[in-house]
């Protein structure tokens, strides 16, 4: 008899845990991805979709909106304003300065408003318009342009797994909701397996809209250019971020906290090396962050190290990087601080490298640089890196919300 | 075949096996293509596996080299199986490298890129199959097309400006006269260094075009048929040896297996050049 009654009490409680536990994290669940994914803005008719927010140089005053229709259209504007406490005013209003198709799709078009004057640190209501067909009121905030505490989200690597992919845009949608200071995403790279695939391309642009807040806060994207996006449609979809050949920029997120994005899939050395080592030159007295982003790694967790290591790497010890994020080997690692191939505590720490859906691999880690206080590991995941006045604290979140790793940083 | 030839395309095929062996520290194109499908702990072992075997193979063709086993002997079928083995690996990662890099001009020209890699162990499996002169001229013309495809495939990422192709001039060039943007402390000397390395990529970019003008040629004179020409043969070898050695000169001694991994690119050619200079010399001397 009381056999039975434990049996059916645990029977019970089962779904009472499934409940618990999912209604906290419900795109553990793959049913509830894929109902999500259904409910995506179709690319089809006249009106918006596959909406995206662009950072590139000066987040604190400008950002690109950008959106897809699947036919030229006449009229498209984004309407944009201060967010108040009243109904929705849009003060202002942009129409693209940039719109043309989408190579090698099926007459899908893009287009770029690029926005200026914006105030730092504001949030600002936006609403998209194509020939009267319009989008959901949406919001994002500025960079600040003080010295104020805020974070980032990191990762790369979305380009297989679907439903993994749609996951892990949930878990940012969720972690963006929930914190007013998480303020951006960079993305490293490899969004798709072809870079000249509109297919694949398209199936990423709608489902980053998984990672829009119930409330429609949009996380704005900081793109880097991985192995697998060759070909015009990154430039086409993000707009030439760093310019045409190029796509190597940096970002001053704040006064004190500047990103600089590298494109390890042009060549590393020669000017892009030259531009690297003049722009750490410039930013490192001005800045108390310094990170780098690109996306094959120079001390891997998996692969050989890329090209660009011998180019990069003592520029990075030369001007005391504070961080830099890596992708491309579909794990979790965090190096220990490394100078002139050393173990070295005034060295740079490296972090990544790539979880946003693809499969994850069983990372090398007996590599001496991977070993304590380095870590590796494996899993679906975001770096949440949170930049203060005393320190820098950084995090990989799993798809489970549990914590994979954390790391303090202290200013140099 | 003279055996001082056999042993030559063998020592060029077993380094090229331990470059590949060296090179499986990462995952190969082969990992990478089944890594969605059959997860990590199967493509890793295939990757450990196929790394034991090609340490294995590079000792045992050594081995057979020297044993010189009778043909039909249970020795020689595993010489022969091995060189298979070893020309399928090659293959296989030309195509899979050139699969999971859909839409990348670059790595589509692997199979072609790659080819004297693959030519090479099936040309000695011949060579030792079928000893006679007339066989050995045809049996040439397998190492004179997979020349041609790996001079073309370099050719046509030279004519495209492969990135890695700028490093490595770039790089080289870094190594031999000094990286003055590592050296440069103030911003005037940044500024001067600036323009180095910006004029040292444009020269890599100059250069390029060149370089794939000048593949293509030597793999039209090596096509030639009828011919014989030992100078272009020569030229082949050198201009191999030096790009497959840019990978040293650019990144390092630790980059050996690059250079072992396309030890065939020069040396096929230099294979070809000593091979035709000694029929003529048998010619001149009968």
């Amino acid at each position: 008899m009381k056999l039975k009654v434990l049996a059916l009490s645990l029977l019970l409680s089962i779904p009472l845990i499934s409940f618990k536990l999912f209604s906290e994290t419900p795109w553990l669940d793959k049913d509830y991805v894929e109902k999500r994914m259904k409910g995506m803005a179709p690319v089809q008719g006249d009106g918006p979709s596959q909406w995206r927010v662009i950072w590139t140089e000066e987040p604190s005053t400008k950002a690109t909106i950008s959106w897809t229709t699947a036919k030229k259209g006449s009229v498209h504007k984004v309407r944009y304003g201060i967010r108040s406490t009243g109904p929705e005013e849009f003060s202002n209003a942009q129409e693209p300065q940039r719109s043309d198709a989408y190579s090698s799709a099926k007459g899908e078009y893009y287009h770029h408003a690029r926005i200026s004057g914006l105030k730092p640190s504001t949030t600002y209501d936006f609403e998209i318009e194509s020939d009267g067909k319009k989008s959901p009121v949406m919001h994002f905030t500025t960079a600040p342009a003080d010295d104020r505490e805020f974070r980032l989200l990191f990762g790369g690597d979305s380009r297989t797994g679907i439903v993994s992919r749609g996951q892990v845009n949930l878990l940012m949608a969720d972690l963006s909701e929930k914190d007013d200071q998480l303020i951006a995403f960079a993305h490293g790279g490899d969004y798709i397996v072809s870079g000249k695939s509109w297919s694949q391309w398209s199936t990423w642009l709608s489902q980053h809209e998984l990672t829009v807040a119930k409330s429609g806060k949009v996380l704005p994207i900081i793109p880097t250019r991985g192995n697998h996006d060759g070909g015009p449609l990154y430039d086409e979809i993000f707009d030439t971020p760093g310019g045409s050949g190029k796509n190597y920029f940096h970002t001053m997120i704040s006064p004190k906290v500047a990103l600089v994005t590298l494109n390890s899939e042009i060549s590393a050395g020669g000017e892009q090396q030259a531009w690297l080592a003049k722009t750490l030159f410039d930013l490192r007295p001005k800045v108390r962050w310094l990170l780098a982003e690109y996306h094959r790694p120079v001390w891997p967790a998996v692969k050989g190290p890329g090209k660009a290591k011998n180019f990069w790497v003592p520029l990075f010890e030369k001007f005391n990087l504070d961080l830099a994020v890596e992708s491309d080997g579909h794990v979790i690692k965090r190096t220990v601080p490394i100078r002139n191939d050393k173990k070295d505590p005034t060295g740079i720490v490296y972090v990544g490298e790539g979880g946003l859906g693809v499969p994850q691999r069983k990372p090398k880690s007996d590599r001496w640089y991977l070993q304590k206080p380095g870590m590796t590991g494996a899993g679906h995941h975001v770096m949440r890196v949170t930049f203060g006045k005393d320190k820098m604290d950084y995090e990989v979140v799993l798809l489970d919300r549990k914590q994979a790793d954390k790391h303090q940083f202290l200013p140099r | 075949m003279n055996d001082r030839f056999l042993w030559f395309l063998r020592i060029l095929i077993v380094i090229q096996s331990l470059g590949y062996a060296a090179k499986l520290v990462g995952p190969s194109a082969l990992n990478s293509f089944l890594l969605g499908s059959m997860g990590d702990p199967f493509v890793t072992s295939l990757d450990r596996s196929v790394q034991i075997f090609l340490w294995f193979s590079s000792a045992a063709l050594l081995g057979l080299g020297f044993l010189q086993p009778p043909a039909r002997s249970l020795a020689r079928r595993l010489d022969f199986a091995l060189l298979g083995l070893l020309a399928g690996w090659s293959f296989l990662l030309a195509i899979f490298s050139w699969l999971v890099n859909p839409g990348n001009p670059f790595h589509a020209t692997d199979p072609a890129g790659h080819a004297v890699r693959y030519a090479a162990p099936l040309a000695l499996i011949l060579f030792i199959a079928f000893p006679g002169r007339e066989e050995e001229s045809k049996i040439t013309w397998i190492l004179r097309w997979g020349v041609a495809g790996t001079f073309v495939g370099h050719g046509l990422c030279a004519l495209w400006m492969k990135p890695s192709f700028i490093d490595l001039i770039v790089g080289t060039m870094n190594s031999f006269f000094g990286d003055p943007v590592l050296t440069a402390g103030s911003l005037d000397a940044l500024e001067e260094a600036f323009a180095v390395a910006a004029s040292r990529q444009a020269f890599a970019e100059a250069a390029l075009p060149i370089i794939a003008i000048q593949d293509f040629i030597l793999v039209a004179l090596l096509l030639l048929p009828g011919k014989r020409i030992k100078t272009v043969a020569l030229w082949m070898a050198v201009w191999g040896i030096v790009t497959a050695m840019s990978r040293m000169t650019a990144y390092g001694w630790d980059h050996w297996h690059d250079l072992a991994l396309r030890i065939c690119n020069g040396g096929i050619p230099l294979f070809l050049w000593c091979y035709w200079k000694s029929l003529d010399s048998t010619k001149t001397t009968s």
